[in-house]
């Protein structure tokens, strides 16, 4: 109750804000000061494999995500901006039929939608910057609102930047089990209604320049997160894994700390070559670490405006959960158990291209636009998944 | 060891990042203002960051959103 008085208190405060940097301009009936950004994204990506979760760790992984996104960001003066995004995540999944099984073929939604919003208050105060977040997401079966906070300091003329930032996600998650009635398999109780999630999330960071074409960064996170962490619909099928095998809900821990920290550099060799590379390391205590690292090198391309083509190249290694399993590993007397692919000791790699454009002051780009910006890439996991994701951004300012 | 490991990571990026200090006045900053020089991700990354999210244990120390959110654990 307490938790969600505070977001009510923080989402009236981030409003609050909102009015009253914009109340007197808006009361002398005169536009508002400052820059206005606006960007509109699109991203499309399609998966496949055979190893659903939804159906126990066999089945099609089938899927599409539409996402549209538009971006604003209005910086009123030199100490007071204002952002948001909005979009919603369009998906449609093969494995979607498999949750509500006894529902008519015409009652089952062959897609599903997120909405998601979130609205960002930047201020300038004293040498520090401070920034309030709200946001919330939804879906058929699962409802988020967050909140937080964050606070950034330059020092050393802007060569050295402190960040923190708290962010709190407050979830609500509908049990609606593996038939999408609450069902948990033979001899469980039926679950009804809808459970918590909580999820709390603390970044540190630091970047520092390291010379006339060099930058760099370390970031610490840290997430803590408890209430319902198993996904309801996920299916575990029991040993031995043979036509007409009980099959159950999976079961995790309800609490979770994750810990992460990641390393970036920038180097520029010359006008025309940039390398971004990045590395992190991951633990939580659930049994899974991992190791991801990635390269960009940016060639620019000769023109006016700022272009850079470049390849982007992404390696990771992940040990798995304590708790996973492939079907017919688990008898149902175990604490935890899963058979999300997402969770199991998997090595995974991206590669792809991608382009950007900036105009400088003045200029524009199609007689419209001040940047624009489009990757591709294909992700393949040694389990057999693979994916293809694709995007674009146009971007424009007032 | 390895719960130890992050910290000792910490540690060495830290101290390989400390010894490069130096001032870059403003006008030495050409070749730092290019977009690719900037730390952030692009706008579009966020796709495939959210992908990862999605498809691995892993999240964070990337910028952006942890498990919350969504209905992904």
């Amino acid at each position: 109750m307490q938790l969600s008085r505070l977001a009510r208190l923080l989402g009236a405060a981030a409003l609050g804000t909102v009015l009253a940097a914009t109340a007197p301009a808006a009361l002398a009936g005169e536009p508002p000061e400052g820059v206005l950004d606006a960007d509109f994204l699109f991203g499309y990506y399609d998966q496949d494999g055979d190893r659903s979760p939804v159906t126990g760790g066999v089945g099609t992984e089938k899927l599409h995500v539409y996402s549209p996104v538009l971006q604003l960001a209005w910086r009123l003066n030199e100490s007071f901006s204002l952002s948001a995004d909005v979009g919603v995540d369009q998906v449609s999944s093969a494995s979607m039929g498999n949750i509500q099984s006894e529902l008519s073929s015409a009652s089952i939604p062959a897609s599903d939608q997120r909405f998601f919003g979130t609205l960002r208050a930047k201020k300038k105060w004293k040498s520090g910057t401070w920034g309030l977040t709200v946001g919330a997401a939804k879906e058929y079966d699962y409802r988020s609102f967050s909140y937080g906070i964050d606070w950034g300091l330059e020092l050393n003329k802007a060569n050295t930047a402190l960040s923190a930032s708290v962010r709190r996600f407050d979830d609500a998650i509908d049990l609606i089990g593996i038939d999408g009635y609450g069902y948990q398999g033979p001899g469980l109780p039926i679950t009804t209604g809808s459970g918590d999630r909580t999820t709390t999330d603390v970044t540190l960071g630091v970047s520092q320049t390291l010379g006339r074409r060099t930058v760099g960064s370390l970031e610490l996170f840290l997430s803590s997160q408890d209430g319902v962490l198993s996904t309801p619909y996920h299916e575990v099928v029991l040993g031995p894994f043979e036509p007409g095998a009980v099959r159950v809900a999976e079961r995790l821990p309800d609490s979770r700390l994750r810990k992460a920290v990641a390393l970036r550099l920038s180097h520029s060799f010359s006008d025309r070559l940039v390398l971004r590379s990045g590395y992190r390391f991951y633990t939580d205590d659930w049994g899974i670490s991992a190791h991801a690292v990635e390269l960009e090198p940016h060639f620019r391309l000769r023109s006016e405006r700022e272009m850079w083509l470049f390849p982007i190249l992404r390696f990771s290694t992940q040990a798995g959960a304590d708790w996973f399993g492939t079907p017919g590993t688990f008898t149902g007397t175990e604490t935890y158990y899963t058979s999300d692919g997402d969770l199991a000791e998997t090595t995974t790699q991206k590669y792809g291209v991608g382009f950007t454009l900036n105009t400088k002051p003045g200029q524009t780009w199609l007689g419209i636009f001040r940047r624009f910006e489009a990757r591709a890439a294909v992700y393949d996991r040694d389990d057999g998944l693979t994916a293809f994701s694709t995007s674009f951004s146009f971007g424009w300012t007032y | 060891m390895k719960r130890r490991l992050p910290v000792i990571l910490a540690l060495v990026g830290l101290s390989a990042l400390f010894p490069g200090c130096t001032t870059v006045q403003p006008w030495e900053r050409g070749a730092l203002a290019t977009e690719p020089m900037k730390l952030d991700d692009c706008r579009t990354h966020r796709f495939e960051r959210a992908a990862e999210t999605y498809r691995e244990g892993a999240v964070g120390g990337a910028g952006g959103k942890s498990g919350g959110g969504c209905g992904c654990s």
